[in-house]
């Protein structure tokens, strides 16, 4: 650590040493040579003493010539003598060997040897001067009488009248020369001080600029990286971003991450946050426990890399209409290890919703025609045109029924009629669809039936109770339509061999019916035969021919369900096994053409009629009571009304003559049922006819 | 699409009606409709469905309902704001409930309301939508579901 910050910082580091280095060798050096001033300072000092009392001393001569009268004011000037003449000399010498002495203020203060030239010969000038001087002078201190002191005195004073000048002379050169020398002194230090502090401004600009520059060469590095950061991340088509061990998202990520889960300010978010209102709770909990799985050191990323449960997710994205949009992502995670540790983990997601709605589009269009198929198979059979015209009739059957349920109804009995008018329609899907052998329909339909016979037998209707019917309405619906479109794409190239029931109908033959009868009489397990007349004969409306058809194909299905017994039975009743079913059309007179179905079975059974009149809940047994046997066979024409012991396929619906007697109404006809127990059943159409234009002509 | 489905959605608005202090609360027939021609009411609270089935369910229901919801239930203050308040409310009991029946494998939104015509109500143009018509008092609301399979 140290190291590589020496490193990178060595220049640095040198400069700032070297500045602190220079600055304490001025300082040394300052405090140095300000000693050596204090101290020359103190030598100038006394060397301006030394003149002072060189002056005193001749003073005290002539004090102690006036004083010789008086012995007081001599002793006092003999001892100021002393003290001059010792104050001087200790002083001298000290100038001349270094010693201690007594400064100004009476402490004792250290004189250095004087070492100048000048200040040299001034000191040793005044040492030869001063050692006779200095005898003449301790002689006047001895203590002779006043004689001898007097002729003392005279060789004195004689002496300094001589040598005084020049002493003050020598003494006054050696302060000059001190002053020098001390001056000098204060000259080089200011010089040093000088040089010093250049160096050291020098010193600290050379670190400045130098300092600064690698400084702002190294911001522009980092500058220019973090550009080329956020370059790649505002560009990069993938989700990227770091996520630490506490699954928080790092500050940085790329932009398309905000565009891909339309959320701002991602950065410290949870991973939890981010993805908890985007996907199911199910989902979020697995991805969290394998997010943890990748946080441990203990776990080889390769062997769970295949439990990412992030790798192709559903997320759902709500927009401001509430609703979902739903994406596909897939998120990849890659371990960012610091120091031989994980430190964070870096997740990619891309957006792969194309794809993945491709792959379904594939599996979808792959079903949809394994279903065409199916439904191919189912109407293969029909005629093309035939069946265009009943799915263009169960279309707008079905948008009857579903504008029956629209009509709004809260009450029991108005929810009830609701039902009979559906079953109404649904029946003749039905009916319609087992005389085509459209099983998907008929199996539909039946169904369809099926609950509206479970919503009757409620005690209680509502409205709720309908919704398996608006269900199975859907199905038709869309079984409807992927019949319609097959239809019209076998009708462009089928039109040139039509086949089955329009060609069984307008050539004649209507051997349809024989189809019909073939199969419902095998559901039934009965053996019947057909026997048709008069058909082929008259030429029909489109309308008239439709009639004619639903009424065959009703009458059939009534008559080998209800009518002609079992096999058995009729074997017991000396009947044949087979039961017989005669059609026949025949114009009984020019204007009214009739139409029959006639049966040899068991007949109506009128007990039969009573006993599920009074179970439907229409009539009470007093009503009943007073119906003549032709009321009460007309009650097969009630809405709903129906014999059959229990609803299927081919019997129970109970609608088809009800739906057969208004039609023949709305053309102005007659129906007749003429019925003998154990001999058969005739039902009688009569019809008011004009021959249609084109035969007439 | 089954009947229980449909059923969880239509319970959950029963429900919220039920404990209002007019109980009485019928529901219609239900019917199909084209999204070419929703179905929509003067104000609609509308929640996203995301899972085995996905797609929108809402209830919409006319001013003077929501006016006559609020009072019963105890709001004099019949502003705009408490009506768009209510339908959201009535919208979130619906996802409530969604949410508590399918559990985890579903992902139910928050309500969004809106005021006004049908055309702010987008939905898939080529699928039907279920209306179940909801009578209350003299009024009728109703819930509209379109939903389809994940798996087709």
């Amino acid at each position: 650590m140290l190291h590589t910050l020496l490193g990178k910082y060595r220049n640095i580091v040198i400069s700032i040493a070297l500045f602190l280095l220079l600055d304490a060798s001025v300082l040394l050096l300052n405090f140095y040579i300000s000693f050596e001033i204090a101290d020359d300072a103190s030598g100038v000092n006394l060397s301006g003493r030394q003149r002072m009392l060189s002056q005193r001393m001749v003073k005290s001569l002539f004090d102690i010539e006036y004083s010789m009268e008086n012995p007081i004011e001599l002793e006092r000037a003999l001892k100021e003598l002393n003290l001059t003449v010792n104050l001087f000399d200790t002083t001298l010498s000290a100038f001349d060997q270094g010693a201690t002495v007594t400064g100004a203020d009476g402490e004792p203060v250290k004189i250095q040897q004087v070492t100048s030239e000048k200040a040299r010969v001034a000191v040793d000038n005044a040492k030869v001067i001063w050692k006779p001087y200095k005898v003449l002078l301790e002689d006047v201190q001895s203590d002779v009488d006043l004689f001898e002191l007097g002729e003392r005195m005279s060789a004195a004073i004689s002496y300094a009248s001589m040598n005084n000048l020049t002493l003050l002379k020598l003494m006054n050169d050696l302060t000059i020369e001190l002053e020098k020398v001390a001056s000098s002194k204060a000259t080089r230090l200011r010089i040093i001080q000088t040089v010093g502090i250049t160096l050291a401004l020098v010193n600290f600009f050379i670190i400045m600029f130098h300092f600064l520059r690698q400084l702002k060469e190294s911001d522009q590095k980092v500058e220019s990286a973090r550009k080329e950061t956020i370059e790649i991340l505002e560009t990069v088509n993938e989700g990227l971003f770091l996520l630490d061990n506490n699954y928080v998202i790092s500050s940085q990520y790329s932009s398309v991450l905000e565009e891909m889960f339309a959320r701002k300010k991602i950065g410290g978010m949870t991973l939890e946050e981010l993805l908890g209102e985007i996907v199911t709770n199910k989902d979020l909990e697995t991805s969290k426990r394998f997010i943890a799985l990748l946080f441990r050191e203990d776990i080889k990323s390769n062997l769970i890399s295949d439990l990412n449960p992030l790798r192709k997710i559903e997320v759902n994205i709500a927009d401001s209409q509430g609703r979902f949009i739903n994406k596909f992502f897939s998120f990849t995670f890659e371990r960012v290890y610091e120091d031989n540790a994980i430190k964070d983990v870096l997740v990619t997601v891309n957006d792969i919703t194309e794809r993945v709605i491709l792959e379904r589009e594939l599996a979808l269009t792959k079903e949809q025609s394994e279903r065409q198929i199916e439904v191919l198979t189912s109407i293969l059979h029909a005629n093309p045109e035939l069946l265009q015209i009943y799915v263009k009739d169960v279309f707008n059957s079905l948008s009857e029924v579903n504008a029956i349920l629209r009509e709004p109804s809260k009450s029991d009995v108005a929810l009830r009629r609701k039902l009979n008018d559906i079953h109404v329609f649904i029946h003749r899907i039905k009916g319609e669809a087992a005389s085509l052998s459209l099983d998907s329909f008929e199996e539909i339909a039946h169904e369809f039936e099926q609950n509206i016979h479970e919503i009757r037998d409620k005690k209680e209707i509502g409205g709720d109770d309908f919704l398996p019917l608006v269900v199975r309405l859907e199905k038709l619906v869309k079984h409807a339509e992927s019949v319609r479109t097959l239809t019209e794409k076998l009708a462009s190239f089928a039109s040139a061999a039509p086949s089955s029931s329009i060609r069984s109908i307008n050539d004649g033959s209507w051997n349809h019916l024989d189809d019909l009868v073939q199969t419902v009489s095998e559901r039934q397990e009965k053996k019947v035969s057909l026997v048709k007349s008069g058909l082929s004969e008259i030429d029909l409306s489109e309308e008239l021919r439709s009639l004619i058809n639903d009424i065959a194909i009703q009458g059939i299905r009534n008559s080998v369900v209800h009518g002609i017994e079992s096999p058995d039975e009729r074997l017991e009743l000396n009947k044949g096994d087979a039961g017989r079913i005669d059609i026949r059309l025949a114009r009984s007179s020019s204007s009214v053409l009739e139409f029959s179905i006639k049966d040899d079975g068991y007949g109506i059974d009128s007990d039969r009629i009573r006993a599920a009149a009074i179970k439907s809940g229409n009539w009470t047994e007093e009503q009943l009571d007073g119906f003549d046997q032709k009321r009460l066979v007309s009650l097969i024409f009630e809405p709903g009304f129906s014999t059959a012991k229990e609803h299927t396929r081919d019997a129970g619906g109970g609608v088809g003559m009800d739906v057969i007697k208004k039609r023949v109404n709305a053309l102005r006809g007659k129906i007749r049922v003429q019925s003998r127990r154990g001999i058969g059943t005739k039902i009688s159409v009569s019809i008011p006819f004009v021959e249609s234009a084109e035969k007439a002509a | 699409m089954s009947e229980e489905t449909l059923k969880v959605f239509i319970d959950g608005v029963v429900n919220y009606f039920r404990h209002t202090s007019d109980k009485d609360v019928k529901v219609g027939s239900p019917y199909l409709v084209e999204n070419t021609h929703p179905t929509v009411f003067d104000y609609t609270g509308i929640i996203g469905v995301s899972g085995p089935y996905k797609g929108t369910v809402y209830f919409t229901a006319p001013k003077i309902l929501l006016k006559h919801l609020l009072l019963s239930l105890g709001e004099h203050e019949t502003s705009n704001e408490n009506i768009l308040d209510i339908v959201g409310e009535v919208a979130n009991t619906i996802s409530g409930n969604a949410r508590s029946e399918f559990g985890q494998e579903f992902m139910i939104s928050v309500p969004v309301m809106i005021e006004g015509p049908p055309t702010s109500i987008q939905m898939p143009q080529e699928l039907r939508s279920y209306v179940i018509p909801i009578y209350w008092k003299a009024y009728s609301a109703a819930v509209v579901i379109c939903l389809e399979s994940s798996s087709s």
